[in-house]
């Protein structure tokens, strides 16, 4: 009889556990799969610009919201825009490119793409706007989808990706509304600390999920689909 | 012994209260085709996944044309292609002669119980491609 009760109170308790498993908020990692740029301290990157004056405010506000982070002082640096640049939006060695383009009707709006130098390690990163479903779009969804982009060339990935949840108010999340989610939240910089707040020996964050990514050899795209 | 035998059926208890009922899932089934024509030396991928983004299926088609038809539950999900250059013949597996991710398309499919779904990966000039859901 005791032995049945102390079974009893073992399933409950395992239950329990179950049910605060399963009820965890998609959002509690979310670094793209421990990606990271090699740096001691805080990255100082570079940000070419390859984006059009209908891009070129959000990407100097992204940065700006970005920077805010303890571990990131990035600088924006002008760059080619001709229409052959944006389009094959090449990663600058050390560096990040931002592009936009009419890139087709693929079903994206976003596309960010890094690639490994060595184990986790980012060696380059490429963020691309496709003008095809943005250039109709609202100055909110432009901010969001721009901070979004920016955000994953430094391995971050989505908090969520289901377009009717509510409002994490932050880029990193998929919405219907942009109208609150056009900058990283404090989630975000939080993430950003445990992906940095390391040194490059030590592990870094848990792989995410959640988020459609493709491996092509040494290089890594996440996809931010187009609503 | 006294252990194993209480645990295991309170073990399958729990996973069954939460996976619900025992009986097998309505399925749907989804074909993926190919329209257009894919550029000499490029191989083709297409992945059906949740929209929570985990992968069902995943096929390379190193010789076009694409063609895949899947069993799938009842539920909503994501067909996403994508293409990548091959130094001259594409390989089936591994990552010997291709070129980095040229083009990557998808687009959202409902799967009901019963029916059965088309989608189709368009492909455009130069690679370029889109996914097409009837």
């Amino acid at each position: 009889m005791r032995l049945r009760l102390r079974h009893s109170a073992f399933v409950a308790v395992a239950a329990a556990m179950l049910v605060a498993w399963a009820a965890t908020p998609a959002q509690a990692s979310h670094s793209w799969g421990g990606y990271h740029w090699a740096r001691s301290g805080e990255a100082h990157l570079t940000i070419y610009s390859s984006v059009t004056s209908a891009w070129s405010g959000n990407l100097s506000t992204a940065n700006s919201d970005w920077n805010q982070s303890a571990y990131l002082q990035n600088s924006l640096v002008g760059s080619d825009t001709s229409s052959t640049a944006r389009r094959t939006c090449s990663s600058p060695s050390g560096a990040i490119r931002v592009c936009n383009y009419t890139y087709g009707n693929n079903g994206w709006a976003g596309l960010a793409t890094i690639n490994l130098s060595s184990g986790k390690h980012i060696s380059t990163g490429t963020a691309k706007m496709n003008d095809t479903y943005e250039s109709g779009a609202g100055a909110a969804e432009h901010q969001g989808v721009m901070c979004q982009e920016v955000g994953h060339t430094f391995g971050l990935a989505h908090q969520d990706e289901n377009f009717n949840n509510p409002n994490l108010g932050t880029c990193m999340d998929y919405t219907n509304d942009w109208s609150t989610n056009q900058h990283p939240n404090t989630h975000d910089y939080n993430e950003l600390t445990t992906i940095y707040n390391h040194s490059d020996s030590a592990a870094a964050s848990a792989e995410s999920a959640g988020t459609t990514t493709i491996r092509t050899g040494d290089t890594i795209t996440i996809i931010t689909w187009a609503s | 012994m006294n252990r194993f035998r209480i645990l295991v059926p309170v073990a399958a208890v729990l996973l069954s209260g939460c996976g619900g009922s025992p009986t097998a899932a309505p399925t749907g089934t989804l074909d993926v085709g190919q329209e257009g024509t894919a550029p000499a030396h490029t191989a083709w991928y297409v992945r059906i996944e949740t929209t929570d983004a985990e992968p069902v299926t995943e096929h390379t088609y190193p010789e076009p044309p694409i063609k895949l038809t899947q069993q799938l539950d009842a539920g909503d999900y994501r067909v996403v292609s994508w293409n990548r250059p091959c130094a001259d013949v594409c390989p089936s597996s591994g990552e010997k002669g291709l070129g980095p991710l040229s083009q990557v398309c998808g687009a959202p499919v409902t799967v009901a119980e019963g029916t059965r779904v088309s989608a189709t990966v368009v492909i455009g000039t130069g690679g370029t491609c889109s996914v097409r859901v009837d």
